[in-house]
């Protein structure tokens, strides 16, 4: 009698109630990384075999550069512009304006672009996938194209990853180039550094291992968005409101893991 | 011929099928009735492979089935010509085994069957439910299927749009002589298209007979559901 007045006061406390809680969490957190993992290990042997539809990862890249350039071009435009109007102004006076392009450059390069590249892709594409996926799953058209003896990992899945791997570096230059050119616009209209002195000073920010870490990243963050969005769309389970949830779930962990693996990529290129 | 032997599935804590068995015979056709959340949806997905059971084994005399589903799951990105070749052109054994003009005279045939010709550029979301599962019947039937499942073929639909389906179904039997299951709440659909039926309870098989012998049964089970009785051994999955 005492233990199980012991037992049921201990179910009952809120420690252990935030303890399970938490523990939950982590075990679906575990579970959707395992499946990550999982689609991902089956993309490359679908790629490796070379099972994945070219026609199909073709028009899967075009979709994915065509939605999202206008906004990678936008945002890394912007962010050109303000890195170079809080820096020119107060280089210039310092008689550093010299290296005005050398400093956008570098940034954009090593860092802003492949993350514009990355937001405007996870926020037009990504948040799409997993919505794309998930509202076939929850309709059934998954179990459908099972039942048709149709692999939905190389229908679906291996093409958006494939042409995300591809397609991004694509967009990480397309955000690159922007930006130093937004950086080119604010320095010529803010300070008295000219068009032809800022392009200089970004050769002198181009090396060849910030391009490849630019491009890299790319790749990874592609690859990431792509396998990411489209697990948690796959294994969404229920209605409209798990659709809605499948797609906030894909962006922020989309994101998280970029970041992460963005540390660890900066990390080997320094 | 599908058989099910002895089979055992639990979802978390709660076991909704224990110690199934049935057979089908080619030609035959099944229906599985019983109250929602009686686990019938949860057999054909075991059969179609959706599903793996906890325990107990499936065996079917032929892999080529075609489920059918209670809301057609149609791909709706795809238009109805692109639906019912789905199979012809994504289906790794099947990829190049036809030219464009046989898939195409395929297509026509399947549709043709199912009574819906001239809509091979719609989309699924410019049809009717009814013309909707009638596709899924064509997309299903496309391979010439030896075991067919359908899941609540009629779920949904008018009584007339009701007849024109289930008259597909025994079409469908009579054409490609196949052993089918047909799970369903309709008494129509069960008298009209089975040939052997099976009513589950919590998980149980309470009641087996022919469609003749459930009208006139004197169980308690089959008496609640032939005459929708609230009062009775069943209760739903909601409760009531």
């Amino acid at each position: 009698m005492e233990q199980i007045y012991i037992k049921n006061f201990i179910k009952n406390s809120i420690f252990f109630k935030i303890f399970s809680s938490a523990f939950c969490t982590f075990a679906k957190t575990l579970e959707t990384i395992g499946y990550i993992g999982f689609n991902l290990r089956d993309v490359f042997i679908l790629v490796l075999k070379g099972k994945v539809s070219i026609k199909k990862t073709i028009s899967e890249a075009a979709r994915i550069g065509v939605d999202s350039l206008p906004l990678v071009i936008m945002i890394s435009w912007l962010a050109g512009m303000i890195i170079s109007l809080q820096l020119a102004t107060e280089m210039v006076k310092q008689g550093g304006g010299n290296f005005v392009g050398a400093f956008v450059t570098l940034v954009m390069l090593k860092e802003l672009g492949p993350i514009m590249a990355a937001f405007a892709i996870v926020f037009m594409e990504g948040s799409s996938i997993a919505a794309e996926i998930a509202s076939m799953k929850v309709t059934e058209q998954i179990d459908a194209m099972k039942t048709l003896k149709v692999n939905p990992i190389q229908y679906l899945i291996a093409p958006k990853v494939t042409a995300a791997i591809l397609i991004v570096p694509l967009a990480v230059i397309i955000a690159c180039t922007t930006g130093i050119l937004g950086g080119l616009f604010t320095s010529v209209a803010h300070t008295e550094l000219t068009a032809v002195g800022y392009l200089e000073s970004v050769r002198m920010g181009l090396f060849l291992k910030d391009i490849s870490a630019s491009l890299v990243k790319g790749a990874v963050f592609g690859g990431i968005i792509a396998v990411v969005c489209a697990t948690i769309g796959y294994e969404t389970k229920g209605g409209a409101l798990d659709v809605g949830k499948a797609t906030t779930k894909g962006v922020v962990w989309s994101i998280t893991i970029a970041a992460i693996f963005d540390y660890i990529i900066s990390a080997l290129f320094i | 011929m599908i058989e099910v032997q002895n089979i055992f599935k639990k979802f978390d804590d709660k076991e909704v099928l224990k110690d199934i068995t049935f057979k089908v015979e080619k030609g035959e056709t099944l229906a599985i009735v019983g109250v929602s959340g009686s686990g019938k949806s949860t057999i054909l997905k075991i059969i179609s492979g959706l599903l793996k059971p906890d325990s107990g084994q499936v065996i079917l005399g032929d892999k080529n089935f075609a489920m059918l589903f209670q809301y057609s799951a149609l791909f709706d990105s795809l238009n109805i010509a692109d639906n019912i070749s789905f199979a012809l052109d994504e289906r790794e054994d099947l990829k190049g085994k036809y030219t464009k003009a046989q898939i195409k005279e395929i297509i026509k045939e399947k549709l043709n069957i199912v009574g819906l010709s001239g809509i091979e550029n719609k989309y699924p979301n410019e049809l009717s439910g009814g013309m909707q599962k009638r596709v899924s019947f064509a997309r299903g039937i496309v391979t010439d299927p030896k075991i067919i499942l359908y899941d609540e073929p009629t779920a949904g639909l008018d009584p007339i749009s009701s007849t024109v389906i289930e008259d597909y179904m025994t079409v469908l039997k009579k054409e490609l002589n196949a052993a089918s299951i047909v799970v369903t709440h309709q008494m129509s659909t069960i008298t009209r298209t089975a040939d052997k039926v099976i009513m589950l309870y919590n998980g149980h098989i309470v009641w087996n007979g022919t469609p003749n012998e459930m009208l006139k049964a004197d169980n308690e089970y089959t008496k609640q559901f032939v005459e929708a009785q609230k009062d009775g051994p069943m209760r739903t999955s909601a409760g009531i």
